[in-house]
């Protein structure tokens, strides 16, 4: 019987459910993907008939794939992301996207970008609104700028001759791109956090 | 269809939802009381009841706790059309959370309908 599993309606429906429970422990999510692959394949073998509508029809009663995901990540017990004010999030991603252009102040400059990006990886860690991956991958986003601004610099000084404040700048600039997109992942996420709790 | 569950209005609305989180479950041991049900064919007894219809695939991580917790086993028994079904049985530990939750549920729904009848509270 698995020619039903072998339908792109069913394929699609269960990679749906599996990109979106990637939060779950890997045993629990198999377990699901287990038990709904048999699900599907034993109440189309219930049916009388076996074509595009009665394949609908079963996937139909199981639900949306966002459905199930929410109900298999709210038995999760401490998996749970707890919306912020946005207030309180706009602060972090603020940090985020203004701790690489601070360091152009003068004298200050370097030190001012050092305490934003601290402060602003304090408040990421310590926020319950995110999951550790989002925390993982932004983390990493918003310390590129540490490899990013000397390779761009090296970069533009070789093909504009030479390392002029303008060069620096430029490669400044260029390198705010990952952390800016960084602020706008997490900013999202915590907006389809809180839309979901309305 | 039951009869009496027939249509009430917001079956699917937030409160509905938030009502069956708490028995949800009891009524999933409920329906294993007489004896052993495929998944299938639970969820279909249980979407009967227009109340508890709820998505068919949202109660299978319920499921897979009460199968952790010890409250329901399963087993494999083969078909004579399809796949094997996967049978659910309700375990001792099972039978006596339904108890206990049959026990407790005339007071608490008494309770409730305390609250809610006008003149009842003054």
């Amino acid at each position: 019987m698995n020619d039903t599993l072998a339908h792109p309606l069913v394929r699609a429906y269960l990679t749906s459910v599996e990109e979106r429970t990637t939060a779950l422990p890997d045993v629990r999510r198999q377990e699901l993907l287990a038990d709904l692959r048999e699900h599907i394949e034993v109440a189309l073998a219930d049916s009388d008939t076996f074509d595009e509508n009665s394949v609908r029809r079963v996937l139909d009663q199981l639900g949306t794939p966002g459905e199930i995901a929410a109900a298999a990540l709210a038995e999760e017990p401490g998996n749970h992301p707890v919306p912020e004010s946005s207030r309180h999030t706009s602060v972090t991603l603020c940090l985020i996207v203004m701790a690489l252009p601070a360091a152009l102040i003068p004298v200050i400059g370097p030190f001012l970008a050092l305490a934003a990006t601290v402060a602003a990886l304090v408040r990421l860690w310590k926020s319950p609104q995110w999951v550790r991956r989002e925390k993982r991958q932004a983390t990493l986003l918003v310390l590129s700028p540490v490899v990013t601004v000397p390779a761009l610099a090296v970069v533009l000084s070789v093909a504009l001759g030479g390392l002029t404040p303008i060069t620096l700048m430029t490669a400044l600039l260029a390198a705010m791109c990952l952390p800016v997109a960084a602020a706008i992942r997490l900013g999202r996420s915590a907006a389809r956090l809180r839309q979901q709790l309305r | 269809m039951v009869d009496g569950y027939a249509s009430i209005p917001g079956a699917d609305g937030r409160v509905a939802s938030q009502l069956r989180k708490g028995v949800l479950e009891y009524c999933v041991l409920a329906l294993l009381r007489d004896g052993p049900r495929y998944g299938v064919e639970l969820l279909a007894e249980l979407a009967r009841v227009e109340v508890m219809a709820t998505s068919q695939g949202t109660i299978y991580p319920l499921l897979s706790r009460l199968r952790r917790t010890g409250l329901a086993d399963t087993h494999l028994r083969e078909s004579e059309s399809g796949p094997p079904r996967r049978y659910y049985t309700l375990t001792d530990a099972g039978r006596s959370a339904l108890e206990e939750f049959t026990a407790n549920w005339p007071s608490f729904r008494a309770a409730v309908d305390h609250f809610l009848t006008p003149g009842e509270t003054t």
